[in-house]
């Protein structure tokens, strides 16, 4: 998995020379200036040298183009076929959905496979089940409300 | 006979290529389509289109029976088959023949004789053609097989009669080792690929170039070449890169192949376009090198652009025209070969995931364009890349007065194409061209497979800042064009994205 750095902007007053930012990995913070182009392209200065970046956004990753080189980012949490567990034991929708059920609460302990949280999209029902066991440690959804895809809904810490 | 309508049997890019040839010689095109694409640039730029079946080759494009009911609802007095799917498929041309209408390309009876590469190898020997030494053993029990390869001597490479693309071929180092294994082996996958378990011996050439002679054949017995192409840069038996002329080609040997192939073109009765393809020995530093006949293609080839840039001759136009039973369009003399042309194939493929094939909508595409730069493509924003079919999503092709100034101009258009969607292999394709030893001009068939690892690293650390941080704007801007309310936040130094984690 690429690891998406953490961003931050210093301010997005577009003057000359664009928008500061920061973009922060475990080992570095790197400043850079971005220069909106419009239509999704930007002229970002790191150091002396100039790229220009192509940006789309897709249902399940943004992608950047530098140069044709190609960056592919998954949104921050991403649904998987199955347990639509990421990596980081966050649980979220892979479409846009209405909660209809919510079957657990914070403290409670699961076992992989049971049903944490019910959507309902296009008139289909989508359990959202445990991709492993665990125990609640934040639920950021309520009946009725609506989610977006990627969005954490259920958050589980591994029990040993 | 004039043409009137042609059905283009194909997808894709080279659907669109000879779609555009049907209308700029004043011919109707049809298209064919499953319901997969329907709504596919090839389908679109038809004046009439047939949708024959599902999403599977087997119930659309390689189902002769639906094809040739689609021709004759249609009008059509001519098909086009392209390359891949039926092309090479003596059963198609002869249904095509069959049906009264033309066939684009050489007879049935010479495609199959031209698609047994054990008949293949003994036309071209009885013709004077130098063949790769080797056996066709008539006795075709695994002791025949066996006794076979060891008059040939290792290294060497055992290979199915039917066979192509690597399906049904075994590499042998050391005979009492791998000789059994191997035989068994190549025939159990050559009955399953192609039902047919004929086996072959070739001595294996450690480090060989693969170039190709292109060829045209009339009714009236004259054949002309354009020249080769050099296809060295493979990875598993697919062509990568090719370029036109063959770089640091001796004359001499570039003599022998370009006779060699009008002999084979003379020996196999050919009509229409071909390609026949040598192996070179890459070993041999002067112009006696070995030079030996590998196949011959029967079709249009992927690669046919080059060719096309370097002697401006259009290979599809003359395919027409052969096909109506006029004589060739140009003499051996008129042909002549002008600067240089390279060709990058763009797949839809993650190269830093063992080349995965990938799948799924295009959210972004804008082709290179400029002078000396030609793409063919049938991708668009918005179209889907379908799991069904091949993954070229297109060829960008350079030529400029010499080497390399092509191979610079390819690389700065593969920096200007933007595809995002699905991974693509611009990025290999870009440090395949930078590479000292392609600069040079001195690669070998086992190239690409020998410096993989150097070809596939991931994109530099800059870059993906680079990204991220435009990421990080474009978001923030957008939700700032969405909402006033979050302006203070804009505002507020040292905001922090949300949504922006490490995951």
């Amino acid at each position: 998995m690429t690891e998406r750095p953490h961003v931050t902007v210093e301010s997005l007053k577009t003057g000359e020379g664009g928008v500061s930012a920061v973009v922060r990995t475990p080992n570095r913070d790197t400043p850079l200036r971005v220069q909106p182009l419009g239509a999704g392209r930007y002229l970002v200065e790191v150091g002396t040298r100039r790229l220009t970046v192509t940006l789309a956004s897709g249902s399940t990753a943004d992608w950047g183009q530098v140069d044709g080189h190609t960056v592919r980012w998954p949104h921050a949490t991403q649904a998987t076929a199955d347990g639509d567990e990421h990596h980081d034991g966050t649980h979220a929708a892979a479409t846009p959905a209405t909660v209809t059920d919510v079957r657990v609460a914070p403290g409670d302990t699961v076992a992989s496979g049971d049903t944490l949280v019910i959507l309902e999209a296009m008139k289909m029902e989508m359990p959202i089940r445990a991709g492993r066991p665990g125990r609640v440690t934040a639920l950021q959804c309520a009946v009725g409300d609506q989610v977006q895809p990627g969005v954490p809904l259920v958050e589980l810490e591994e029990i040993d | 006979m004039s043409l009137r309508r042609v059905l283009v049997a194909n997808r894709g890019e080279i659907a669109c290529r000879i779609i555009r040839a049907c209308h700029e010689r004043g011919l109707d095109a049809i298209a064919v389509c499953s319901t997969a694409d329907q709504e596919s640039p090839h389908a679109r730029l038809a004046d009439q289109r047939v949708i024959i079946g599902g999403p599977h080759p087997q119930k659309s494009y390689l189902d002769i029976g639906r094809l040739i009911d689609a021709a004759r609802e249609t009008g059509a007095d001519a098909v086009h088959p392209g390359y891949g799917f039926l092309s090479e498929s003596p059963d198609f041309a002869e249904a095509v023949s069959g049906a009264g209408l033309t066939w684009i390309g050489p007879p049935a009876a010479v495609i199959a004789r031209l698609g047994s590469k054990i008949e293949a190898r003994q036309l071209m020997e009885r013709a004077g053609v130098p063949v790769v030494p080797g056996g066709t053993p008539d006795d075709q029990s695994d002791t025949g097989v066996m006794a076979a390869a060891r008059r040939v001597g290792a290294p060497l490479l055992i290979k199915a009669s039917a066979g192509g693309g690597g399906r049904g071929m075994r590499v042998v180092r050391d005979l009492d080792a791998e000789l059994t294994d191997a035989v068994q082996l190549a025939r159990r996958e050559a009955t399953a690929a192609f039902g047919n378990g004929t086996l072959y011996v070739e001595r294996l050439f450690p480090r060989a170039r693969h170039i190709e002679v292109q060829v045209l054949a009339d009714d009236h017995d004259q054949v002309v070449h354009l020249y080769e192409r050099d296809c060295s840069l493979q990875r598993r038996h697919q062509k990568v890169i090719e370029e036109s002329p063959a770089p640091r080609l001796q004359e001499g040997i570039r003599r022998r192949l370009t006779d060699a192939a009008v002999a084979a073109t003379h020996a196999a009765g050919y009509r229409n376009v071909g390609t026949v393809e040598f192996l070179v020995d890459a070993s041999e530093p002067g112009e006696d090198a070995t030079i030996a006949f590998l196949e011959m293609n029967t079709r249009l080839q992927v690669e046919h652009p080059i060719t096309e840039a370097v002697t401006g001759r259009d290979l599809v136009h003359a395919q027409f025209e052969i096909a109506s039973g006029e004589p060739l369009p140009w003499r051996q003399e008129e042909i002549t070969v002008r600067g240089h042309a390279v060709e990058c194939r763009v797949y839809a493929e993650d190269p830093a995931a063992k080349f995965r094939p990938d799948a799924g909508r295009l959210l972004r595409y804008e082709e290179p364009a400029g002078p000396g730069l030609r793409v063919d493509a049938a991708v668009e924003a918005g179209g889907s890349i379908s799991p069904h079919y091949d993954g070229l999503l297109a060829k960008v092709v350079s030529c400029a007065e010499d080497r390399a100034t092509a191979l610079a101009r390819a690389r700065v258009a593969l920096a200007r194409y933007v595809i995002l969607g699905v991974h693509t292999n611009l990025d290999f394709l870009q440090r395949t061209l930078e590479h000292a030893a392609v600069q040079h001009g001195a690669v070998d068939t086992g190239f690409l497979e020998a410096h993989l690892d150097a070809l596939t690293t991931p994109p530099e650390d800059d870059t993906k800042l680079a990204v991220a941080a435009a990421l990080a704007v474009d978001d923030r801007l957008s939700r700032r064009r969405l909402t006033d309310a979050v302006d203070a936040v804009d505002d507020a130094p040292w905001t922090t994205l949300g949504g922006w984690r490490l995951t």
